[in-house]
């Protein structure tokens, strides 16, 4: 995805080929990104989970667990970088928006 | 492995296990080593206070120690008795005087708890969130602050202000029906009084009727605490610090799964005296043979973190009210005290009563009873069960009201209700983390799988030395990083397990009556673990294994000696009179010790078989695995 021959692709290409680069980002997608994701999903889903207040907050807590480990195995296993950030963005954005349009939302 | 390379997913996984579970390895061996032993929290801390070792149980001491609560506490607004156990040989009394109005109503994910609000009248306002856990709110440190400032006057460390603290809620009424630390505060502890002198808590021996002053210790609380908490740092910093090395393990563990193809395979699998394999078998075996409890116990720790951790939830659920939702968690319900008549009318009898409840609860028993007004016409007379019924309501035992002057029940028991399936897993959870349950073969077992977790985490730390053997031949040298490792392998693991000991010797050789003596143990445990550290930096890495592991395993060893020596109850003496907490303790300290020793041999002998197996033998941890 990055072959692009663009200026706009080298610097994708370049994070994809320097080791250091590499490692480090999805370190850092791994710790933070899949913690804000697995954030964001907890709240969503502690208020729209059908089930009584504390039950779905406590399911809510429960999943986001395995949410952000199932991040963290999304960003180490994906094949490049730029496929793991979309796997932590692209669920950071929707989530995020779907808590904006939330009532509730912007108690927070 | 590099990630700019074509890569299978085990790989991937296999970087990822490793490097989660290295990076924070031996906070999570001391997690783990700590965590373990805090399922015999009172144990320890009733060994660690030989003075408790000659109560004996009596039939007549429930009527003792009314007459002697009558003597030290007549006016008394409330008073609590903690009834002798299974994990507790004395009465453990204390009361409330008329007027006084405790902090209460902390609901709590961990049993223990200590920080709160520390006003707030019964039922006044809803339960709140304690301190401690929630890490956001800023005020909860300073409440927890205050209540230290608070604390009861003897009370001379940190420590034992919270013990205070848990205990001076303990002695506040029995309002909320939380009692999850509270059934375990009145119903289990006793033993664990833990250096109060002449406070509103005394200990009582069931069959003199006599108070019993035993000497102040930190005993197994520091570890328990310690375990998530840490020591000497703001606990909600701390509790983050577990929290995040928590969500370490729980990815560590899950990536090891996924590398594992053949796990059934695994778990018959034992290759010894090969090297590597050997220990990645002992790792695999260790990991495997007890998965379901490594795995419940690291996601159940995750929730007790979760305020802390995974706040959101709460946050957007309860409108930002971390409070309110821990109050619903808690199921709590306020009751308000019966006032006093103002006539004085004689106590009706407990001995039919106890025995009703008795009946009543048949597997649990009664932990604690609690006497409102007593001498009033208006005496209300409260008994709690030890424990709750089942795993999901474990954290919520029942309680049956008498009437103080008749004997007339007031309050029947409520039915347990059923909690939903969520809430079930939940508090199933926890209480299988908290230990909550009846069974002393299930708490060995607990014990012991958290024993294999401890290997598992230090055969994992050795393991990421042995992998790199090839590196180093190909180097010519031991590189820094290794050689950090090293260090810290033999420090974080044998280190603590020496340091861990030397508490438990430093609780019998520092002088009993000395003040302060609990902050001197726990000064011996951390200058022991830090002297690791140079040791294993200024040995070899075979010499430093063998070295502090013997000492650790010499020392463990005599533990027995050292309690017969130092006032305790002697292991024979122990075992024939049936003082199992005493006797348990001793005997683990005899097995953990002589495996100690073994495996300190075992690593001494070790006699590297090729150059890819490992020069630093640490066959010995493998031995235990062989035991285990």
């Amino acid at each position: 995805m990055t072959s692009g021959t663009a200026p706009a692709s080298r610097l994708p290409a370049l994070i994809e080929r320097t080791a250091w680069l590499n490692t480090g980002l999805r370190v850092l997608l791994a710790i933070f990104g899949a913690y804000g994701v697995a954030l964001q999903a907890t709240a969503l889903l502690s208020v729209t989970l059908p089930l009584s207040r504390i039950e779905a907050t406590m399911a809510a807590i429960m999943l986001g667990f395995i949410v952000q480990t199932l991040g963290v195995i999304w960003v180490i296993a994906a094949r490049t970088v730029a496929r793991a950030a979309l796997g932590i963005i692209l669920p950071a954005v929707v989530l995020g928006a779907l808590l904006q349009c939330l009532p509730s939302g912007g108690a927070a | 492995m590099r990630f700019d390379q074509a890569r299978g997913l085990r790989k991937s996984m296999s970087w990822l296990h490793t490097w989660a579970g290295l990076v924070l390895g031996w906070l999570l061996f001391a997690i783990f080593l700590t965590g373990t032993l805090s399922y015999f929290r009172n144990e320890i801390t009733l060994w660690m206070q030989p003075e408790l070792h000659s109560a004996r149980p009596d039939e007549k001491g429930l009527d003792r120690a009314l007459s002697l609560l009558g003597r030290v506490a007549p006016g008394a607004a409330q008073w609590q008795i903690a009834l002798p156990g299974e994990r507790s040989p004395v009465f453990g009394l204390n009361w409330r005087e008329a007027g006084e109005t405790e902090g209460r109503g902390r609901p709590s994910m961990v049993e223990d708890d200590g920080d709160g609000p520390s006003s707030g009248g019964l039922g006044a306002q809803p339960p709140g969130p304690p301190g401690r856990r929630a890490g956001r709110e800023n005020r909860g440190a300073d409440e927890g602050a205050q209540w230290r400032r608070q604390g009861p006057p003897e009370a001379s460390s940190g420590l034992e202000a919270r013990e205070g603290r848990s205990r001076g809620r303990s002695g506040g009424r029995g309002a909320e029906r939380s009692g999850e630390e509270r059934g375990r505060e009145r119903g289990g502890r006793g033993g664990g009084g833990g250096g109060e002198h002449g406070g509103p808590r005394l200990s009582m021996n069931p069959a003199t009727g006599g108070m019993i002053a035993p000497r102040e210790t930190a005993g197994g609380d520091f570890l328990y605490r310690f375990h998530f908490e840490l020591y000497g740092m703001d606990r909600a910093l701390a509790r983050w610090i577990v929290g995040i090395a928590t969500l370490f393990m729980f990815v560590a563990m899950v990536s090891g799964i996924i590398i594992h193809r053949n796990i059934f395979k695994d778990f018959f699998t034992f290759r010894p005296g090969k090297g590597k394999r050997s220990w990645l078998d002992a790792h695999n075996a260790t990991s495997v043979l007890a998965l379901p409890f490594h795995l419940m116990i690291t996601f159940s720790g995750l929730l007790l973190l979760a305020n802390q951790i995974m706040p959101w939830a709460a946050h957007y659920a309860y409108g930002g009210s971390v409070r309110a939702m821990m109050g619903e968690m808690k199921n709590m319900h306020a009751e308000s005290a019966s006032p006093r008549s103002g006539e004085s009318a004689p106590l009706a009898a407990l001995a039919p009563l106890l025995e009703a409840a008795r009946r009543q609860w048949p597997q649990e028993g009664v932990g604690a009873i609690t006497i409102s007004n007593p001498g009033d016409a208006n005496a209300r007379i409260e008994f709690r069960q030890a424990r709750g019924v089942s795993l999901a309501t474990r954290a919520y035992p029942q309680s049956m009201v008498f009437d103080g002057r008749n004997g007339q029940l007031l309050e029947a028991p409520r039915a347990a209700e059923a909690p939903g399936s969520v809430r079930a897993i939940w508090s199933g959870f926890n209480a299988l983390h908290l230990g909550r349950f009846a069974s002393p073969l299930l708490r060995w077992m607990f014990f012991g799988s958290g024993i294999l977790g401890c290997v598992m985490v230090a055969s994992g730390l050795v393991m990421w030395v042995i992998a790199r053997q090839r590196d180093r031949e190909r180097a010519g040298h031991t590189p820094f990083g290794h050689r950090l490792v090293e260090v810290l392998n033999v420090a974080g693991v044998a280190g603590l397990l020496l340091a861990t000991v030397c508490y438990f010797w430093a609780s019998r050789l520092i002088p009993a009556d000395i003040i302060g003596r609990s902050r001197l143990e726990i000064a011996c445990f951390f200058i022991v673990w830090l002297l690791a550290l140079p040791h294993a930096a200024l040995r070899t890495h075979r010499e430093a294994w063998v070295e502090q592991l013997g000492l650790a395993g010499l020392l463990t060893l005599l533990l027995p000696l050292l309690n017969a020596l130092g006032g305790g109850a002697w292991l024979p003496l122990s075992l024939v009179s049936g003082q199992w907490q005493v006797a348990g303790f001793d005997v683990a300290a005899l097995g953990i010790g002589a495996l100690l020793i073994l495996a300190a041999w075992r690593t001494h002998t070790h006699v590297p078989r090729s150059s890819t197996t490992t020069q630093v033998g640490t066959a010995g941890t493998q031995l235990q695995m062989e035991e285990a």
